[in-house]
């Protein structure tokens, strides 16, 4: 019975590193360029394959099947279901329509993105969980895409209509019904089972993510206005014309790099919330992320990305993952003799839409 | 006998069993009794970054991780199973050969397809390019401050304009031109045919003949509609570099729809300079300006007084000076009068650098009673 050996604590490992991760990463980087981002695809698998692989829980790795293939026939699919209709409202109908006519059709079809965007994720993490296999057990998302989506873009419009105070529930409730569909093998995760309060106390570090928003753009402007005053102060004007761009693109950043320090609180007591709701067959879950860790691994992922001019983003994708799951922990176990394999059938095509909305950064991670 | 990890694919439980790699396959002491996976239905299950984890097809989720003697004992009889995983070069090829082909047939066929598309264009869709064009020049240029040369010199450039125009055989309604304020010497044509030209640019012309060069170039463009053609065919090069990046280049599809910094290709650059030569002939005009403006442009960029704005949308000026070289005819008059050449540079609030002297006599002179002594 898990019961019995609550004390048990089984932490999991994510051993990827520079020296296995790095060449890989180089590889898909130059490949991606030769092929004009064709590659993207196979790469993605390759990364995630890496990343699973990697990972280990009780002494056994993450297995990863999912193929390049599958994920350019899900994009080639996604050509005629949505860029074309995409090209036609953003680049022919403004000059064939009334402008009036193009720019309501225009927002219609932005409108229709919001839930479009949420069945997308849906499917990546559906497609994901079905070529995620741990001890040979095959792991699953039951429930529906589009119901997902309906109740997802309802809480978009929450977040929206209160100017964001609506996130933390939002963020808990897209949790709850996504880990209450997720599988390993037949056995479903429960997700705050007798919990009634979903947010906790989230609200206090949300607002200092909150007010990090104004606090950033405030930064970026002192710092574009302090470039600024240099150059007039100092008569630098032998810079060439463009670096009040670089000015400006810097000021951004730092900007970009304050309200990630105001809203890494928040994004740790989250991550460390939706982790500790979790159980399943009555083994709990603990995530320890902290916020200056969690900063750390966002400033070295952001430096990388735009270092290597977004090329070596999956790297990025690794520092992060790789901090969130060593810093996570099983506390008993479930009786694993009970979990059998799932029934659920695995879609036979990758993530289409997704890779237009760019939902996983090229990492691949669920 | 070795030693391995094993699930059974049935449930999520790992047991230590005995194996033993023979002849025709790797043995497996299950409790109830031995099982045998043939080598040719074992396959590799992991990344080749930890220990070797094997499976058997068809897949039925059971997956054998061996220990590193183990790995040492199948690696002899089966080698097969460690053999370096292909690297996909033939993929990559495969990839590269299919992005190139998608490529020279999007560019290949947005060339064919815009010139017709273009010429086709009913008048509202044409009417609503100029309009954005016209929203999107707003940003870079203003309106030139008035000044009390502006009637005269606008006169005069609509004069010459004109000439160079009925010269060409290009209807007035097709075409109108216009001075503005800018940071850049350039001049461009819109898609909806008015002809802009910089203060800057201006400024920077010698001479009437270099003017007249200038406006009979981007007549050319006018005439044979390369404005459009070359919207249309960036736009569809556009929405395939969109289409091919995932949506991620959607900001790139929205740049090419750039009026300003609108390249031509050399091809519409030349026919343009083609079109000049003839119309300024036909007009009575010396086709040795336009090539003495490239020339100076190309010197004034080879010593690094660089014209980047002139030169980005109308490149390689040295090439094309000698591409005009035989179009000159000397001895022709000059575009302008002195006086109206005087108006035009004096236009947009610039100050005439080298005003001609005021005439001397008021009346009408003709050459045959004696000119006007020359200082
Ligand atoms: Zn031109």
């Amino acid at each position: 019975m898990a019961a019995t050996d609550e004390a048990e604590h089984h932490a999991f490992s994510q051993g990827a590193s520079f020296g296995n991760f790095m060449p890989l990463a180089l590889k898909n980087a130059l490949f991606t360029v030769l092929t004009l981002t064709l590659y993207r695809f196979w790469a993605r698998s390759d990364v995630r394959r890496r990343l699973w692989a990697t990972t280990r829980i009780m002494g056994d790795p993450l297995e990863y099947s999912g193929v390049g293939a599958e994920l350019f026939r899900g994009f080639l699919i996604s050509i005629p279901v949505f860029f074309a209709p995409a090209i036609f409202i953003y680049y022919v109908a403004p000059f064939l329509m009334d402008p009036g006519a193009a720019y309501l059709l225009g927002l219609g079809f932005y409108l229709l993105a919001v839930p479009l965007i949420a069945t997308a994720f849906y499917l990546m993490r559906r497609y994901q969980l079905s070529r995620t296999r741990w001890r040979g057990i095959r792991m699953s998302l039951a429930g529906g895409a589009f119901e997902y989506a309906i109740a997802s873009s309802g809480w978009s419009m929450l977040e929206a209509i209160t100017l964001g105070w609506y996130h933390p529930a939002a963020r808990m409730r897209r949790a709850r019904l996504i880990w209450e569909n997720t599988r390993l093998g037949d056995e479903p995760f429960q997700f705050a089972e007798g919990e009634t309060d979903l947010v906790g106390n989230l609200y206090p570090t949300f607002a200092l993510a909150w007010f990090g928003a104004p606090i950033g753009l405030l930064a970026a402007s002192a710092v574009n206005f302090l470039g600024v005053r240099a150059i007039v102060t100092y008569n630098l004007y032998f810079l060439p014309p463009w670096s009040i761009f670089v000015l400006a693109g810097f000021a951004l950043l730092f900007g970009l790099a304050v309200f990630a320090l105001c809203a890494s609180w928040f994004n740790a007591a989250a991550m460390n919330r939706i982790a500790g709701l979790l159980t399943l067959d009555g083994a709990r879950f603990r995530l320890n992320a902290k916020p200056m860790g969690l900063y750390g691994v966002t400033l070295a992922g952001a430096a990388i990305f735009i270092l290597s001019l977004g090329l070596l983003a999956p790297v990025a994708g690794m520092l992060q993952v790789r901090y969130i799951l060593n810093r996570l922990e099983m506390i008993g176990a479930p009786r694993f003799a009970d979990i059998g394999q799932t029934r659920a059938i695995a879609p036979s095509q990758g993530e289409g839409l997704a890779d237009a909305f760019d939902l996983d950064f090229g990492v691949g991670v669920i | 006998m070795a030693r391995a990890r094993y699930v059974n694919g049935l449930a999520a439980v790992a047991v230590e069993i005995e194996v033993e790699a023979q002849r025709d396959g790797l043995a497996l002491q299950l409790e109830g009794g031995t099982q045998l996976w043939p080598w040719d239905e074992i396959a590799r299950a992991d990344d080749r970054v930890g220990p070797v984890v094997l499976k058997r097809k068809p897949e039925s989720g059971a997956r054998l991780t061996l220990d590193a003697e183990t790995a040492a004992d199948v690696r002899a009889a089966a080698p097969h199973l460690f053999r370096l995983r292909s690297q996909r070069f033939g993929l990559v090829i495969a990839l590269m050969a299919f992005a190139a082909v998608m490529t020279v047939t999007t560019v290949y066929g947005a060339a064919r397809l815009a010139e017709p598309i273009a010429r086709n264009a009913p008048p509202d869709f044409v009417a609503r390019v100029q309009m954005i064009a016209e929203a999107q020049l707003s940003y870079l240029v203003s309106p030139c401050p008035s000044g009390p040369r502006d009637a005269e010199g606008l006169a005069a450039l609509f004069d010459l304009t004109d000439r160079i125009g009925e010269a060409a055989g290009v209807s007035p309604a097709r075409y109108d031109i216009h001075v503005v304020e800018a940071d850049f010497s350039n001049a461009f044509a819109t898609p909806g045919g008015r002809i802009i030209v910089t203060d800057n640019l201006i400024d920077l012309l010698d001479t009437p003949d270099e003017l007249a060069g200038v406006i009979a170039h981007e007549m050319g463009h006018v005439a044979e509609d390369h404005v459009m053609v070359s919207l249309i065919k960036n736009m569809g090069i556009g929405v395939f570099i969109d289409i091919v990046l995932g949506g991620q280049g959607a900001g790139l599809t929205l740049a090419s729809f750039n009026v300003v910094s609108l390249r031509h290709d050399r091809g519409f650059e030349s026919a343009a300079d083609r079109f000049a030569v003839r119309a300024l002939d036909q007009a009575g005009l010396d086709p040795g300006g336009l090539a003495a403006f490239f020339r100076r442009v190309a010197e004034m960029s080879g010593a690094g007084l660089g014209l980047p704005e002139l030169l980005s949308t109308h490149p390689d000026p040295s090439r094309r000076a000698e591409a005009l070289a035989g179009a000159a005819r000397p001895g022709r008059p000059a575009a302008m009068t002195a006086q109206d050449w005087s108006a035009v540079k004096s236009m947009c609030g610039l100050e005439d650098p080298a005003p001609p002297p005021p005439a001397p006599f008021d009346g009408p002179l003709s050459p045959g009673l004696g000119a006007p002594p020359k200082p």
